[in-house]
């Protein structure tokens, strides 16, 4: 096929995929114009198309797990080549399986009078990296530690004549969790009560510091009077109580039971067993696990872990379950609703710090519901999943995040709306078009600045809506006025008429307190009357307060009252030093320190300036993580503050790690990026590194190209090339002449 | 791994990143020694999908082989699409393997792991689609690279937008067009077999 007939099918197929079928024909022949080779090619892709069945992910699905048997037959084969050998004092009898490290067999004593069965898990690498090999000494150590009745015991190890490392344990006869569960049709109570103790021996072992980190039903088998035990603590690892109470490892582990800190390489602590429980209880309940990516496509269960809350246990009970449960699947189901879920689904959350405490809480709220009593685990809050939600969506600043913030009031709001009365139906439903508007647009925001400007109108358009909002429930048009000001604000237009407008609203009620008329006072413009009717009911210091005197110095600022402004910051500054340091003081210590550098910078007191950018960093440090906007913008600033000073190396220091923080924060390809390495670019050539200068201007010329395509003449970023390049002459000229 | 070539494959990578072929060419024995050692170990684990144990895979080697501390998420993206290319090539051989052993006819008789699913497809298909995707190649590199991208590294298409500096737009158009004609290409053989 030659090039243009293949840009001449790419042309058709595409615009044949936008038309109905029944149009498609029409424009075949239309189209095609008597090329019947190429029509024929075009209704073949169409018709592979709309093919349901994706031939090419069964393929290389298929692939991937005809490889995987390939392998395990290679590693079975080499393992049973093992079996009648001998290692140290044992004789290896039978292979019982393989696993992550190495493969585990039935075993005797050679020698002597110790003639019980032993289980012996021999490493399978000949020779070991200097990190498996401490890991497995760490193994050792850490169970020969463990003693408790439900948990296998370490009874030995060394290393083979070969050099092969091997553990002895205690040989379990049972059956994995899950099936002798099924086997013997526990009920539902009965599992929870055989998981309660689980959970305690994983409790235990926590209180020595081992986590277990590779809980699943094949690890915890069950004997035959119905006694659980744990094996395999292949991955734990002493917690050294020395350094900190966490650890990171290499992965070694069973991804469908791994909670999101493992599959995202973060810390692990005893919190990743307590997921790895929910999992396992998870499981116990319903016959499955929380997630279950289908197999070929592009599901991700990293991404589903990480990212995903888990659907609640009585939402799916598969066909079947009941079965082995002694119940029918509706009675099953409504057992599990209520705390059952909320107690399994606690124990999953993604963060950590949001599960159980620990394993014995746990293992604690399954005893209370066993005895009727309260649990303590609770439904997630729909405040929550917005937060969530805001997290997962982290777009540019400005617009992406005012996007997510519109979504937030707009749900609240229609949530109030829908606690009251039908008659505002109308108007819910208003919002919930609105919502998915945005949401639409959300999807390549922080890309194209262009959108800011259909963001604008959606504004527009909620704010119309609050008009009719006004008349039957000013308390809510407040509300949302307020957020819808932020909102205008966030994108980089003016708040002022919206909060004017509020106040008004607020004025004619009654009963408001008069600290919110104030703050929408303050909002509003009016900071001089806010002040003076804040000092009628607080007492300083108060951050109110110190917010007043940052926007009276910012006000004196701009009418050119040079003292007055930096007397107004150092008085703010004084006041936010004796408040505790809470997120809302170092905020607004954020937002002053960063209002002062400019004040001082433009009275040329550019030390001074510099102060106080180190005090907004320090700020922002304390309430944002180090790859924030916040970071990035004050980095920026320090940047080109130190670059004035001739502090060069410490410049650097500081635009790179703005850029860091930028390009992490910020969605690819806006502008703040393209400022930023402008300024960077300056540095470079002032500092005669004009081939990193040329590199970064030229990237900054292009995603300034890319997100103004039709605006952006090419200005300041070419002057600034010119610049570079006359400069860069300049210098050769000096040198030669040198 | 000793930090220096932690670092140094960072920067290779960072060099790749930035369109430097010297680096991607440098890059690419490491990454794929070391997906092959891992692969070793973990596709052998467990009942799931291929994308699944790819994309973990990739990730596990990703953590290992990249200082976390100097990377951005574009690191992450072209580092994730060179691993595609190791991953395509890994089942290759597995494939071509196992033709040629096929009348060894090895056993697996301890049950270590189930397959999820039954395959509906046959080894040999794997090596079509092979030949499909450099025809593929030769019309329109840039598809065949998204479909590996998508199919053997399990990328999504914002990640393959960055790692193609294209939009996202543009990888989804890319990849119906590549699906669909990879998957003609495809029947095409199989209808044509059944005719002879």
């Amino acid at each position: 096929m030659s090039d243009s007939s293949w840009q001449a099918l790419q042309e058709i197929f595409e615009k044949a995929c936008e038309l109905e079928a029944e149009e498609r024909d029409g424009f075949l022949n239309v189209e095609c114009n008597q090329d019947s080779a190429l029509r024929n090619k075009v209704e073949s892709l169409l018709a592979a198309d709309s093919c349901e069945r994706d031939v090419v992910s069964q393929i290389v699905g298929d692939a991937g797990r005809r490889a995987e048997l390939e392998q395990q037959e290679l590693d079975l084969e080499v393992a049973r080549g093992l079996t009648g050998t001998s290692i140290g004092p044992y004789q290896l009898k039978e292979l019982l399986g393989t696993g992550g490290m190495g493969a585990v067999y039935s075993a005797i004593r050679d020698d002597e009078s110790y003639q019980k069965e032993v289980a012996i898990k021999v490493v399978r690498e000949g020779r070991l990296s200097p990190a498996s090999h401490s890991r497995f000494l760490l193994e050792r150590q850490a169970l020969a530690e463990l003693d408790h009745p439900y948990i296998a015991r370490l009874l030995d190890g060394g290393t083979s004549s070969q050099g092969k490392p091997y553990l002895v344990m205690e040989k379990v006869e049972g059956e994995p969790l899950d099936i002798w569960c099924d086997n013997n049709k526990l009920t539902v109570r009965q599992r929870l009560k055989l998981f309660k103790k689980i959970a305690e021996a994983v409790h235990d072992a926590h209180r020595k510091l081992i986590v277990h980190r590779d809980l699943k039903p094949a690890n915890i088998l069950v004997t035959a009077d119905g006694t659980p035990k744990l094996l395999d603590f292949g991955v734990a690892k002493i917690l050294d109580p020395a350094q900190e109470a966490v650890t990171r490892t290499e992965r070694l582990l069973t991804p469908e039971y791994a909670s999101p800190e493992q599959l995202s390489g973060s810390l692990v602590t005893t919190a990743t067993d307590v997921y790895s429980l929910g999992v396992l209880l998870f499981e116990l309940l319903t016959g499955r696990r929380p997630f279950q990516p289908s197999t070929t496509a592009s599901h991700d269960l990293v991404r589903m872990v990480c990212n995903e809350n888990p659907p609640a246990p009585s939402s799916c009970v598969p066909e079947g379950a009941e079965k082995s449960r002694g119940l029918s699947a509706e009675r099953l189901k409504r057992v599990l609703a209520g705390d059952l879920d909320n107690m399994v689904m606690m124990a999953l959350r993604v963060e950590p710090s949001r599960r159980y405490a620990s394993a014995e809480q746990f293992a604690a709220d399954v005893g209370r519901y066993l005895d009727g009593l309260p649990v303590i685990a609770r439904k997630v809050t729909l405040r929550y999943r917005l937060a969530k939600f805001v997290n997962r969506n982290k777009v540019g600043v400005g617009s992406g995040v005012s996007v997510v913030l519109l979504l937030l009031v707009s749900v609240v709001v229609l949530n109030k709306l829908l606690e009251r009365e039908q008659e505002h139906l109308a108007q819910s439903r208003l919002m919930s078009f609105s919502m998915l508007d945005m949401l639409r647009m959300d999807q390549n925001f922080g890309r194209d600045p262009r959108k800011q400007a259909d963001l604008r109108l959606l504004l527009d358009r909620l704010t119309l809506a609050v008009d009719r909002l006004e008349e039957t429930d000013p308390h809510t048009a407040a509300d949302f006025l307020k957020q819808l000001g932020d909102s205008y604000s966030a994108i980089g237009l003016s708040p002022m008429e919206i909060y004017r407008r509020r106040l008004g609203i607020l004025r004619n009620l009654d009963g408001i307190p008069e600290n919110v008329i104030a703050t929408a006072l303050h909002d509003a413009g009016g900071v001089q009357d806010a002040y003076e009717m804040r000092l009628t009911f607080l007492q300083a210091p108060h951050i109110d307060l110190a917010r007043s005197l940052t926007a009276l110095a910012d006000l004196a600022g701009e009418e050119a009252r040079n003292d007055d402004s930096r007397e107004l910051s150092n008085r703010a500054n004084e006041m936010l030093d004796l408040l505790d340091p809470d997120n809302e003081t170092l905020r607004a210590r954020f937002v002053l320190a960063t209002q002062a550098s400019g004040i001082w910078h433009s009275l040329g007191d550019n030390p001074g300036a510099l102060l106080w950018m180190d005090k907004a960093l320090r700020a922002a440090r304390m309430i944002v993580p180090v790859d924030h906007v916040l970071i990035g913008k004050a980095q920026n600033q320090r940047g080109w503050l130190l670059q004035d000073e001739q502090r060069f190396a410490e410049a650097e220091a500081a635009l790179l790690e703005s850029r860091q923080a930028l390009d992490s924060a910020l969605a690819p390809g806006h502008p703040e990026g393209a400022k930023l390495r402008h300024d960077l670019a300056l540095l470079y050539k002032d500092t005669g590194r004009f081939a990193e200068a040329e590199r970064l201007l030229l990237e900054s010329e292009a995603i300034l190209q890319a997100a103004y395509p039709d605006q952006h003449a090419p200005g300041s970023t070419e002057f600034s090339l010119a610049r570079l390049r006359a400069d860069e002459g300049r210098y050769a000229e000096a040198e030669i002449f040198a | 791994m000793a930090d220096a070539s932690l670092q140094q494959i960072t920067q290779l990578l960072r060099r790749a990143g930035d369109g430097d072929p010297d680096a991607y060419a440098e890059l690419l024995p490491s990454v794929f020694s070391e997906l092959r050692l891992r692969a070793a170990r973990s596709l052998a684990r467990e009942r799931s999908g291929h994308t699944l144990q790819a994309t973990a895979l990739v990730h596990d080697a990703w953590l290992k082989l990249v200082d976390q501390r100097s990377v951005t998420w574009k690191d992450r993206s072209h580092f994730y699409a060179m691993a595609a290319t190791c991953i395509r090539r890994l089942l290759l051989d597995h494939a071509r393997r196992r033709q040629a052993k096929k009348r060894r006819g090895l056993r697996c008789a301890f049950p270590a792991g189930e397959i999820a699913s039954e395959p509906t497809t046959n080894p040999d298909e794997l090596l079509d689609l092979d030949q499909a995707l450099r025809r593929l190649e030769e019309y329109d590199a840039r598809k065949a690279r998204a479909v590996e991208m998508r199919y053997f590294g399990g990328m999504e298409n914002r990640e393959i937008a960055v790692a193609l500096d294209v939009s996202v737009g543009t990888v989804g158009r890319d990849l119906r067009l590549a699906r669909a004609w990879l998957q003609s290409e495809l029947t095409k053989d199989e209808r044509g077999e059944s005719d002879t």
